[in-house]
C-alpha cells in the first residue's frame, strides 16, 4: 500500500520490518516484496542506482518464482527509475515488458496504466 | 372434480366421516336429516357393542375421509399459497412453509390437505412428527428416512446413488434403517462440529437424490417440540433449498407446524425460526380463528345443512372460532338423543375441550377407556405391543380396543413400514387427547402407571432411554429416573443434539438429593459444562465448572485430580474462547483463565504434579501453552513454546501417542506466533509423518497433519509445497465431509494462490466458498470471509469491478455480523 500510495515514511518503516522478518524465515516472496519497496523509496529519495539495484533483485526473485502479476509492476516501477535518469528507451523497454504481463494476466488497469505511460513516452 | 358438493353428498360425507353407515342408499331431496338419524342409532350401537367391529380393509372410502375428518373451512387462502409455493418448488425454488396457530386452529387438518393435494398432484410427501414426550433426538427425521427407504432400501440406496458415507450417517440418525441398509462400516471420527455438519450433510444430499427424482414435500409437524438436532437439519436445509444455491436443485417444500405461545413443555425453537425471518428462508401462515360464517360452514358439515342459526351462534359463542372445539362440540351434538338442533342450552354439551375429550371417551366401554388411558401414558403414538403388555390385554381384544377407538376417531394407525419390532403404531387423532386422558387420572394413579409403564418398557426396549427416563421421572424413582436421564443426556451427546443432552442431564440433576454422592453431582455438571462448551456457550459452560469445582474442595487426592482436570479444562475453554474473539473482546475469556492458570501453575510446579497421571499431565502442559498464546494480554509467546515444547517431549518420551499430535500442533502454533517459521515447518512436517503412519486408521490425524503442514509451508513462502498438502487436505476433507476443515483449506489455498498471481484458479474457488457461505452459518463459516476477499482483490485487479465490489460487500457483511463494526476489528482482519 505504501508503494501504490508513494508513502515514503510508510516505505520506510516497513520495508525494512518486511526485509527482516522475510530473511528471518527465508520468506522468497516477501523478501521480493521488501526489494522492491526499497527501490521505490529510493527513487523517491533520488538515489537512482541503489533503486535500479534492488528493483533487479526482486525482478529476478519473481521471475523465479513465475508471478506474473508482480513481476509486472516491479517491472513498471524499474521503467519509472529508468525514466527519472533520464533514459527513456530504456524505460520504454520496460514499460513494454510490463503491459506484456498485465495483458497476459488480463490485469486491465495495469495494462491500461503501462499503455499510457508508453503513450506519454512517443 | 371442480364442482360444488351437493346437499346429498355433503350430508353422505358428513355420515361417513361420524363412522355411521347410511341407512339407505338413496338421494331424497331432504333425507339428509332422515338418513343421519337412522344412521346416528346405527352409529350409537356399532360404537357400543363390543365385537362389532367393522374390519378396516372394507371401507377404504371411509377411512380416506375419516382421515380428512371434517371439511377444510375458512383456509381458501393459506391453501392457494401453499400450491403456489409447491409449484415453485417443483420449478427448483425450495422454500420453508411455517404454518402457525393455538392448539385445535387447524394446523394439521390444513397440512393433511396441502399433503393429499400434492401426492394428487404427483409429489411425493414425507411425514415426520414431533412428540413432547421423551422422544430419542431427531426422531421425525428417523420417521421420514425410513419412509424414504421403505421396502427395498439397498436398491433405493443404489437407485438414488446414496454413497456408504451417506448412508452410515443416515444410519446414525436413524438406527432402526439398519434392519434394511444392513451393515456399514461407521465414518471416520472428527471434530464434533465437524460431525454435525456432515450429519445434516448427509440428509441434505438423500433430499436433493429423492427430490431429483420426484419433488418432494418434506412435512414436519409440531416443531415446537423438535430437539435440537431436527431443527438443525431443517435449518440446514431451508439454506440448501434456496434458489441460487450452486448444486442445490432441491425441488423441495418444507411444511413445519408450529404452536404459538408453548407451554414450558415445548423446546424452544425460536432462534431457528428467528433465523428464517433474518435470512428470508421461510414464509409464516399464521392461522387465525374462524368468523362465524365460517363456523356455520363448518358445523353444517357435521349437522347437515339445515342446522338453526341460533344453534350455530351458540357453538361459535362457545368454541370461539377455534376448528378442534368447534369439531368436539359437534360430535357431542350428534350424541346426544333427541335434540332439536336449536339451542345447546337444552343440551349436555361439556365447556371445555378437556372435558369434550372425556365425554367422548367416557361413551365408550370401561375396558376400551382404560385401554385408551394407558395408550396415553404411553404417548401420543404408542405401538401396540407396548400398549398390550402394559394394560395386560391380548392381542385379539386389544385390536377391538383399538378399531373402536378409530371408529370414535380418537385414534388412527400410523401408516409407516414397520422397522424392527412387529407392533403396529398409532396415534391419538389429536395432542389434546391424551393430555385430557392423562390429566384425568389422579397424581398417584399417574405415578404407578408410569411405574409399569416404564417396568414393561424396560423389558421390550431397553435402550429407550428417552422414554424410561420419563416414565421413571413421573413414577417418581429417582434411583432410575437419574440412571436413564444420564443415558439419554450420552446418547444424545453423541449425536449432538446437545439442547437435549443438557435438558436430561438437567432432569437428572433436579432429581438429585442430599443422599446422592456429591461425585455424582459433580460428575453431572462437568459433563454439562463440557456440552455448553462445544455449543460454545462459555459463560454457561463456565458457570457449570465453578459449580462443579465448588464440589471438590477437599484435600484429597482424588479431589485434587479432579480440580486440576476442571482447571485445565477451564483454561482450554478460556483460550478457544479468545480465539474466537477479536481483540476487543479478549478481555471476558482473559478473566476466567487467570484463576484456573493459577491453580495449574501452582499444581504443577508441586511434587505431586510429579506422580500424576502422565497424560492429564501433557494436558496441563498444552493447557498453559495455549493460555499462554491466545489467551494472556499480551501474548507471552515464550512461554506458550516453553511449554508446549515440555508437552512434546514428555509425550514422546512416554509414548502418550493419543496426545502427541496435540502437543505437536501447539508447538507449531507457539512456533509461529514467536516468527520462527522454519522450526514450525519442522514441527507440522514431524506432526504429518506421524499422521501417515495411522494412515487410515485415523483420517483425522492426518487431516490435520495435512493442513498444519500446509499452513506452515506457505507461512515460509513455500507455495508449491503448500499446496500440494492443502490440496489433499481439501480433498480429503471433501471425501469425509468435514466441513469445517474444508473451509480452512479451501480459504489457505485461496491465499497460496493469491500471492503466486494465480488468477484463475483462485476464482474457480469462488463458487465453493460462496456455496459454503450459504449452506452453514456465519459463526462457523466466518473465515471464509477471507477467501472471498482474495477473490474480490483478484477480480479488482482484472477490472471487473462490479464484481469485486460485490465479494468485498460479501466479506465486509461477514465480518459485521461475525464481530461488529469495524472499529472493533484486528489489524489483520482490516486486509
Amino acid at each position: 500500500m505504501a508503494v501504490h500510495q508513494r508513502d515514503r515514511d510508510g516505505l520506510a518503516r516497513y520495508a525494512a520490518l518486511v526485509e527482516g522478518e522475510s530473511r528471518r524465515c527465508g520468506h522468497r516472496l516477501y523478501e521480493a516484496f521488501a526489494h522492491r519497496a526499497w527501490g521505490v523509496l529510493h527513487r523517491l529519495e533520488g538515489e537512482l542506482d541503489p533503486s535500479e539495484a534492488r528493483l533487479q533483485r526482486a525482478i529476478s526473485t519473481f521471475q523465479r518464482m513465475g508471478t506474473r502479476w508482480q513481476l509486472g509492476r516491479t517491472y513498471a516501477e524499474l521503467a519509472e527509475t529508468t525514466l527519472a535518469r533520464p533514459d527513456p528507451s530504456a524505460a520504454k523497454v520496460h514499460f513494454e515488458r510490463a503491459l506484456a504481463l498485465f495483458e497476459e494476466m488480463g490485469a486491465v488497469p495495469n495494462a491500461a496504466n503501462a499503455r499510457q505511460a508508453l503513450a506519454d513516452l512517443g | 372434480l371442480g364442482v360444488e358438493p351437493s346437499e346429498q353428498t355433503r350430508s353422505l360425507f358428513a355420515q361417513l366421516v361420524r363412522g355411521d353407515r347410511p341407512a339407505v342408499a338413496t338421494a331424497a331431496p331432504s333425507g339428509g336429516r332422515a338418513t343421519t338419524e337412522g344412521a346416528r342409532v346405527t352409529a350409537r350401537q356399532a360404537i357400543e357393542a363390543e365385537g362389532a367391529v367393522e374390519s378396516r380393509t372394507t371401507m377404504p372410502i371411509v377411512d380416506w375421509l375419516r382421515s380428512g375428518r371434517s371439511p377444510l373451512v375458512g383456509r381458501d387462502r393459506e391453501l392457494a399459497r401453499a400450491k403456489t409455493l409447491w409449484q415453485h418448488a417443483r420449478d427448483g425454488e425450495g422454500k420453508v412453509l411455517v404454518i402457525s396457530g393455538e392448539p385445535g386452529i387447524g394446523k394439521s387438518r390444513l397440512t393433511q390437505e396441502v399433503m393429499t393435494w400434492v401426492s394428487a398432484n404427483g409429489g411425493r410427501v414425507l411425514l415426520g412428527e414431533c412428540h413432547a414426550e421423551g422422544s430419542a433426538p431427531y426422531a421425525p427425521l428417523a420417521q421420514i428416512l425410513g419412509q424414504v427407504f421403505a421396502g427395498d432400501g439397498r436398491a433405493t440406496a443404489r437407485r438414488l446413488h446414496l454413497s456408504s458415507l451417506i448412508l452410515a450417517d443416515a444410519v446414525k440418525l436413524a438406527p432402526s434403517l439398519r434392519s434394511i441398509l444392513g451393515d456399514l462400516p461407521p465414518n471416520a471420527a472428527l471434530e464434533p462440529e465437524s460431525e454435525l455438519f456432515r450429519l445434516y450433510e448427509a440428509v441434505a444430499l438423500i433430499c436433493a437424490a429423492v427430490s431429483r427424482e420426484t419433488p418432494t414435500l418434506w412435512v414436519v409437524e409440531d416443531v415446537h417440540w423438535a430437539d435440537s438436532g431436527t431443527l438443525g437439519v431443517v435449518r440446514h436445509l431451508a439454506r440448501r433449498a434456496r434458489p441460487g444455491v450452486p448444486g442445490a436443485g432441491l425441488r423441495l417444500l418444507m411444511v413445519l407446524t408450529h404452536r404459538d405461545a408453548e407451554t414450558a413443555l415445548a423446546q424452544m425453537p425460536e432462534a431457528v425460526l428467528s433465523d428464517f425471518a433474518s435470512e428470508r428462508l421461510a414464509e409464516t401462515l399464521p392461522l387465525n380463528r374462524l368468523s362465524s360464517e365460517q363456523t356455520a360452514e363448518l358445523v353444517a358439515g357435521w349437522l347437515g345443512p339445515k342446522v338453526s342459526p341460533d344453534l350455530v351462534a351458540s357453538i361459535h359463542f362457545q368454541a370461539e372460532g377455534n376448528p378442534f372445539f368447534t369439531e368436539e362440540i359437534c360430535k357431542a351434538i350428534t350424541a346426544e338423543p333427541d335434540q332439536q338442533q336449536t339451542s345447546m342450552g337444552r343440551m349436555n354439551i361439556p365447556h371445555s375441550v378437556r372435558s369434550m375429550v372425556l365425554a367422548r371417551v367416557e361413551r365408550l366401554p370401561k375396558p376400551v377407556q382404560e385401554t385408551l388411558r394407558w395408550a396415553a401414558l404411553l404417548g401420543r403414538e404408542f405401538d401396540s405391543d407396548t400398549l398390550s403388555a402394559v394394560s395386560g390385554m391380548d392381542e385379539g381384544a386389544l385390536t377391538e380396543v383399538l378399531e373402536l377407538a378409530g371408529r370414535a376417531q380418537l385414534v388412527s394407525e400410523v401408516r409407516e413400514p414397520a422397522m424392527g419390532g412387529d407392533g403396529l403404531r398409532f396415534a391419538f387423532t389429536h395432542a389434546l387427547i391424551p393430555l385430557a386422558l392423562v390429566e384425568s387420572l389422579g397424581t398417584l394413579r399417574q405415578r404407578r402407571w408410569h411405574r409399569r409403564a416404564a417396568e414393561t418398557v424396560e423389558r421390550l426396549r431397553p435402550d429407550d432411554v428417552e422414554a424410561l427416563a420419563y416414565h421413571y421421572v413421573r413414577a417418581a424413582d429417582r434411583t432410575k429416573a437419574i440412571a436413564y436421564a444420564h443415558r439419554a443426556a450420552k446418547k444424545a451427546e453423541s449425536l449432538y443434539a446437545y439442547d437435549e443432552a443438557i435438558r436430561h442431564l438437567d432432569t437428572a440433576a433436579a432429581l438429585l438429593s442430599s443422599e446422592h454422592p456429591a461425585g455424582l453431582r459433580l460428575g453431572l455438571l462437568e459433563e454439562r459444562a463440557d456440552i455448553h462448551w462445544l455449543r460454545y456457550d462459555w459463560a454457561a459452560a463456565l458457570e457449570s465448572y465453578r459449580a462443579a469445582l465448588e464440589l471438590c474442595s477437599s484435600s484429597t487426592e482424588e479431589d485434587e485430580s479432579v480440580r486440576v482436570r476442571l482447571n485445565r479444562k477451564m483454561l482450554e475453554m478460556a483460550a478457544d474462547w479468545s480465539a474466537a474473539s477479536i481483540r476487543a473482546r479478549k478481555g471476558d475469556a482473559a478473566g476466567v483463565a487467570r484463576p484456573a492458570r493459577a491453580a495449574l501453575m501452582s499444581w504443577h510446579g508441586r511434587e505431586s504434579a510429579a506422580a500424576a497421571l502422565l497424560a492429564e499431565k501433557i494436558r496441563v502442559l498444552i493447557a498453559l501453552a495455549r493460555d499462554a498464546l491466545f489467551t494472556r494480554l499480551p501474548p507471552d509467546w515464550q512461554a506458550g513454546a516453553d511449554y508446549a515444547w515440555t508437552a512434546v517431549e514428555l509425550a514422546e518420551s512416554s509414548g502418550a501417542t493419543d496426545v502427541l499430535p496435540v502437543a505437536l500442533h501447539t508447538l507449531a502454533q507457539a512456533q509461529a506466533a514467536n516468527s520462527e517459521f522454519r522450526a514450525a515447518v519442522e514441527t507440522a512436517t514431524h506432526q504429518l509423518a506421524l499422521a501417515r503412519m495411522e494412515g487410515d486408521r485415523n483420517p483425522r490425524a492426518l487431516l490435520n497433519g495435512l493442513l498444519d503442514a500446509g499452513v506452515a509451508h506457505l507461512n515460509v513462502g513455500e507455495f508449491e509445497e503448500a499446496l500440494v498438502h492443502l490440496d489433499s487436505a481439501v480433498g480429503l476433507s471433501t471425501r469425509i465431509h468435514d466441513i469445517a476443515a474444508y473451509r480452512y483449506g479451501l480459504t489457505r489455498k485461496a491465499f497460496c494462490l493469491l500471492l503466486l498471481d494465480r488468477w484463475e484458479p483462485l476464482l474457480e474457488l469462488e463458487a465453493p466458498l460462496e456455496d459454503l457461505r450459504r449452506r452453514f452459518p456465519a459463526a462457523r463459516t466466518g473465515a471464509v470471509c477471507f477467501g472471498l476477499a482474495f477473490c474480490g482483490s483478484a477480480r479488482a485487479w482484472r477490472g471487473e469491478k462490479q464484481h469485486a465490489a460485490d465479494l468485498r460487500q460479501d466479506a465486509y457483511d461477514i465480518m459485521v455480523e461475525l464481530h461488529g463494526p469495524p472499529e472493533l476489528w484486528d489489524q489483520g482482519h482490516h486486509y
